[in-house]
C-alpha cells in the first residue's frame, strides 16, 4: 500500500439533500406523438441515504436514472447535485448499470481500476485501491480473473466495486439485480446493504422489485405509470444496521403490502397499455 | 381434333429420333486449343464452319484455354480427347514422366508466327542493339523462351529475359516502358503496327535454331488413341483438308476475320506474313534432337528421349 | 478418471496430426487404385518425397520470404487503411451511407483481372503483387472493423460516459478493445484474400516468390513439386494466422 493516506471512511449522516430532482418533465417525440415519459417528478436524497424508486414496467424508471446519471439530455425542470446542475454525466455520480458492464478484455482487477486509471492515478495506488473495494464485495482471489470467469452475480459485483472506487458522493443503480435470480438478489442486495451502512454512501436505487426496495432502503418513491409521477414517498422505519433477516419480519411484509396495494393498479394499468398495443400491432 | 393432335405429336417424335439416330452418326471429339484466335489454332473452328469435320462424321466440341500447360493437363486427365498447340517441351516432360500422353500431329513448326517489336520511338532497331536490355517471352519452355534464348545463344548479345505473359499483357508492358522489347503473335498487334506505334525488330525465323524446329504440337491421350482411333484418324484427314482449304479458299479468310473479329485485310496479312503453309503442316514433327539438350538443362526432363521413347510418343495418322 | 478414460484423451495436436495422417492414407489408397488419376494428382508419398528436390533446387527459402514478405506488407497496408476506414465510416454517418454499400460492392470484386493496370502503375515490380494484395483484403477488414465497433454493446459506451472519458479515451479505452476480435475476424478473412491475390498474381505475371515457382512446374508437368510448391504456400497461411492470434491474444487476454 502507498504512503498516502487512502480514507474509506464512512460519511457523516445529514439532513442535506444532496441530490434534488425539481419537477422534472421528459417528452420524447415518437410516430404516434409525444410521449411523457416523466411528469413533474420531484423528490430529495439526503447524503448518506439509501432512497429507491420503484414503479411499474414502462413507467419512466430508467428514463429517471438516465436524467439523474446525465446521459439524457433535453428535458424540463432541474437536477442538481450539491446545488450544481446536471447538464452530462457528473463526477460526483457513479452509476451501475442494469446489463452486464464489465470490459471482458480487463482482469476483475483492471475492471475495478478503471475509473482511478482515468483519472491519472499511478499503477501501484490505484491497483491497491481497487483491490480494497473488491474486497468489500466479497471478490478477493478473484483480481486476475477475467468477467467471462465469472457468473453473473459477481459480475454485477465487479461493477459495483468499480463505482465504488470511483468514491462518488452519490451512487446511482438502474435495477443492478434485474438479471439474476431471487436467491441471488436476495445475497446481494444484502451485500449492497452491508457496504452502504458501512461507508453510509449515499444511493439511489431503480427497481420494479418491492422487497428489494423495502430491504435496502431508507425512503421509497413510488411512480405512477405512464407519464411517471409520484405517486406516494413512503420513509421506511426498518431498524438499521439491517441484516438479511429484516425480510422474514412482519413490519417488512406490512410495507410491502402497502406499496403493492399503491403499486397494483399501476402496474394493472401497464399490462392492459401493452396488450392493447400487442392487440392493434398484430 | 383430337384425332390431328395425336398425329402430329407422332410425327414429332418421329422426327426427333430421326434426329437423334442422324446425331448418332457424328462422332464427339472434344477438344482443348490454347491461345484462341491465331492463325494455327483456328483449323477447328474453321473446319467446323465450313463443314469439312462434319463431312467427316465428326462434331467437336471446343474448349479455349489460357495456354500449352492447361491444355496437356485437359488431355491427360482425359477431359477432351484433343489438344491444340500444347509447347512440345511440356509434352516431352509429360511423357519423361509416364504421362498418358502422345503426339499425333505437328501443330506449328518454326518461329515464323512470333515476332518481336519495339515503341515505334526507341533507338532500338535490331537484336544486336539489346545488350543489357529486357525482352519478353511468355513463360519459362514456351516457344517464346526458346527463340530468345536462341537469340541470345546465336547473337552473343547479353540480354535480359523477362516473362511477361500473353500478347495483351507484353503489349501494356512495352507500351508503358516497363520492358524495352515485347513479343506477340499475329493478328494481335498487327493493328499497331499499321497505325506505326510499334516496330518489329525481329521475328522467330530470326532464330535459326527454331526455323526447323516443331514448336507445338497436337496431342491426344493413351486411352484416346487405343479405344477412338479411327475417331483420331477422322480427325487428321479433317485437319489436313481444312489446311488445305485454309490456304486455297478465300473464303477461310472472311471465316478467320469473322471469327476473330478484325478486318479481312488484317486477316489476310496474318496468313501470308506469317504462316506459310508449311508451318502449320501436321505431318513433319522436326528438330527434336535440337531441342533434347534445352529441355534437360530447364529441368523438363533428366535425360534425353531415346529413339524408342520418340517412336512410342510421336504416333501420326498416315495420310490415306 | 479410470485408465481407459485416460486412454482417449488424446492431446488436440496428436489427433489433428493423426488426422492429416489418415486422410493422406486414404488419398495414397485412392491414387494407387487409380480412383483418382496419378496424372491429376500425385501421391502424397511422391510429394513427400519430393519436398528435398525441391527445397534444395528451386531457392524455397528465399521464394518463401518472397512470397511471405509480400504478404505481410500487403497485411500491414490493409489493417492500417482498412481500420481506419472502418473507423471513418463507423465516425461519419453520412460517408458511410454514401459508400457503405460501394465498399461491400468493392469485396466481391475480382481485382486480380486488373492486374495488367497494376503493371502500368507500379511496374514490374513486387509494389504490383503487394497492391493487388493490399486492395483485395481492404474492404473485409473495414466492413468488419465497422461492424465491430457497432456492435459495442451500449452498456460499456455508457459506463464510459458515465465516467466522463474524452472522445479520444472513450474510443481506446472501450470502443476498439470492444471490437478487438470483429476487427481480428476481418483481418484475418482480409489476409486470406490478400495471400490468394498475392499467390495468384505471382503466377500470372510470373514473378516474385512461390507462385511463380508453382506456374514453373506445372509447365515442366513436376507435379510433386507443384504440389510440394502449394505446401509452401499453406505454410505463409499458418505463420500468418498463428502470428494473427498471438497478436490478438496479447490485445485481449480474455480472447
Amino acid at each position: 500500500m502507498s504512503a498516502k493516506v487512502m480514507s474509506f471512511a464512512p460519511q457523516p449522516v445529514t439532513e442535506t439533500p444532496i441530490l434534488i430532482a425539481d419537477e422534472v418533465v421528459k417528452r420524447f417525440d415518437t410516430p404516434e406523438g409525444p410521449l411523457v415519459a416523466v411528469d413533474r417528478m420531484s423528490f430529495a436524497v439526503r447524503e448518506g441515504e439509501f432512497v429507491s424508486v420503484i414503479g411499474p414496467s414502462g413507467c419512466g424508471k430508467s428514463t429517471l436514472f438516465g436524467i439523474v446519471g446525465g446521459l439524457v439530455d433535453g428535458y424540463e425542470g432541474r437536477v442538481t447535485i450539491e446545488d450544481q446542475p446536471i447538464n452530462g454525466p457528473h463526477p460526483s455520480i457513479g452509476m451501475v448499470f442494469q446489463e452486464d458492464s464489465t470490459f471482458p478484455w480487463r482482469t476483475v482487477l483492471d475492471n475495478v481500476a478503471f475509473p482511478l486509471e482515468v483519472q491519472g492515478v499511478p499503477k501501484a495506488e490505484r491497483h491497491a485501491r481497487a483491490r480494497h473495494f473488491i474486497a468489500m464485495v466479497g471478490l478477493d482471489g478473484f483480481e486476475k480473473r477475467f468477467p467471462a470467469e465469472l457468473s453473473g452475480g459477481m459480475r454485477q459485483r465487479v461493477s459495483i466495486a468499480r463505482t465504488l472506487a470511483f468514491q462518488p458522493k452519490i451512487l446511482l443503480m438502474d435495477e443492478p439485480f434485474g438479471a439474476l435470480d431471487e436467491q441471488t438478489r436476495l445475497l446481494l442486495g444484502d451485500k449492497v446493504l452491508q457496504i452502504q451502512q458501512q461507508l453510509r454512501q449515499t444511493m439511489l436505487l431503480i427497481t420494479h422489485s418491492i422487497t428489494e426496495a423495502v430491504q435496502l432502503s431508507d425512503r421509497i418513491v413510488v411512480m405512477t405509470y405512464r407519464p411517471g409521477r409520484v405517486k406516494r414517498i413512503i420513509d421506511i422505519d426498518l431498524p438499521r444496521p439491517r441484516t438479511l433477516e429484516v425480510v422474514s419480519s412482519e413490519a417488512f411484509g406490512r410495507y410491502v403490502a402497502a406499496i403493492w396495494s399503491d403499486l397494483r393498479d399501476e402496474a394493472s394499468r401497464g399490462m392492459n397499455d401493452a396488450e392493447a398495443r400487442q392487440r392493434s400491432s398484430s | 381434333m383430337k384425332k390431328t393432335m395425336t398425329m402430329l405429336a407422332c410425327a414429332a417424335m418421329a422426327l426427333g429420333l430421326f434426329q437423334t439416330g442422324a446425331a448418332q452418326a457424328q462422332d464427339v471429339l472434344r477438344l482443348a486449343i490454347g491461345q484462341r484466335g491465331n492463325w494455327d489454332t483456328s483449323v477447328a473452328e474453321l473446319g467446323t464452319r465450313a463443314g469439312i469435320f462434319k463431312k467427316h462424321g465428326l462434331d467437336l466440341k471446343i474448349l479455349y484455354t489460357q495456354g500449352g500447360g492447361e491444355t496437356q493437363q485437359a488431355v491427360i486427365s482425359g477431359s477432351v480427347e484433343v489438344g491444340v498447340a500444347a509447347g512440345i517441351m511440356g509434352v516431352i516432360s509429360a511423357f519423361g514422366k509416364n504421362a498418358p500422353v502422345r503426339i499425333i500431329g505437328a501443330e506449328t513448326t518454326g518461329g515464323g508466327d512470333l515476332f518481336w517489336y519495339v515503341k515505334a520511338e526507341s533507338p532500338i532497331k535490331s537484336l544486336k542493339d539489346l545488350e543489357g536490355k529486357t525482352i519478353a517471352y511468355s513463360t519459362n519452355g514456351s516457344s517464346t523462351h526458346g527463340v530468345v534464348m536462341a537469340y541470345q545463344n546465336e547473337s552473343g548479345v547479353k540480354m535480359k529475359p523477362v516473362t511477361t505473359g500473353g500478347p495483351a499483357a507484353t503489349l501494356t508492358q512495352v507500351m508503358s516502358g516497363q520492358i524495352d522489347v515485347g513479343w506477340s503473335a499475329p493478328p494481335f498487334g498487327l493493328d499497331l503496327l499499321d497505325q506505326q506505334k510499334i516496330r518489329i525488330i525481329a521475328t522467330g525465323q530470326d532464330a535459326a535454331a527454331f526455323r526447323d524446329q516443331t514448336v507445338r504440337l497436337l496431342i491426344t491421350n493413351v486411352q484416346t488413341l487405343k479405344n477412338k482411333k479411327d475417331q483420331i484418324a477422322k480427325f487428321m484427314a479433317a485437319y489436313r483438308e481444312t489446311i488445305d482449304w485454309m490456304y486455297a479458299d478465300p473464303g477461310a479468310i472472311k471465316a478467320y476475320a469473322e471469327f476473330v473479329g478484325i478486318p479481312e485485310a488484317i486477316a489476310q496479312r496474318t496468313r501470308d506474313d506469317f504462316f506459310p503453309k508449311k508451318a502449320i503442316d501436321p505431318d513433319q514433327i522436326v528438330g527434336l534432337e535440337a531441342v533434347m539438350p534445352d529441355a534437360v538443362a530447364l529441368k523438363y526432363i533428366p535425360a534425353p528421349l531415346t529413339k524408342e521413347q520418340l517412336a512410342e510418343l510421336i504416333q501420326i495418322p498416315p495420310r490415306k | 478418471m479410470t485408465a481407459a478414460a485416460r486412454g482417449w484423451r488424446l492431446p488436440p495436436i496428436a489427433f489433428g496430426i493423426g488426422t492429416i495422417v489418415f486422410a493422406f492414407a486414404i488419398v495414397e489408397a485412392l491414387i494407387r487404385t487409380d480412383v483418382i488419376s496419378q496424372y491429376v494428382m500425385p501421391t502424397p508419398s511422391e510429394v513427400l518425397l519430393s519436398f528435398g528436390r525441391v527445397i534444395s533446387e528451386e531457392d524455397i527459402p528465399h521464394r518463401f520470404l518472397a512470397t511471405a514478405g509480400e504478404c505481410l506488407a500487403a497485411g500491414a497496408l490493409m489493417t492500417v487503411f482498412g481500420v481506419s476506414l472502418g473507423v471513418a465510416l463507423h465516425r461519419f454517418h453520412l460517408f458511410r451511407a454514401a459508400t457503405e454499400t460501394w465498399v461491400a460492392a468493392f469485396a466481391a470484386a475480382p481485382l486480380v483481372l486488373a492486374y495488367p493496370l497494376f503493371l502500368v502503375i507500379f511496374g514490374r515490380s513486387a509494389w504490383t503483387i503487394i497492391m493487388i494484395g493490399f486492395l483485395a483484403g481492404l474492404a473485409p477488414v473495414a466492413l468488419k472493423t465497422l461492424e465491430g465497433l457497432s456492435g459495442v454493446r451500449p452498456a460499456l459506451l455508457n459506463v464510459g460516459r458515465s465516467y466522463r472519458l474524452t472522445p479520444a479515451q472513450l474510443f481506446w479505452k472501450v470502443l476498439f478493445p470492444a471490437a478487438v476480435p470483429t476487427i481480428f475476424v476481418g483481418l484475418r478473412l482480409g489476409l486470406i484474400f490478400a495471400l490468394i491475390n498475392v499467390v495468384g498474381v505471382e503466377f500470372l505475371i510470373n514473378f516474385g516468390g512461390l507462385g511463380q515457382l508453382i506456374n514453373e512446374l506445372a509447365e515442366r508437368y513436376d507435379l510433386p513439386g507443384t504440389y510440394a510448391a502449394i505446401t509452401f504456400v499453406i505454410l505463409v497461411s499458418v505463420v500468418f494466422f498463428i502470428a494473427l492470434e498471438g497478436i490478438e491474444r496479447w490485445l485481449r487476454p480474455a480472447s
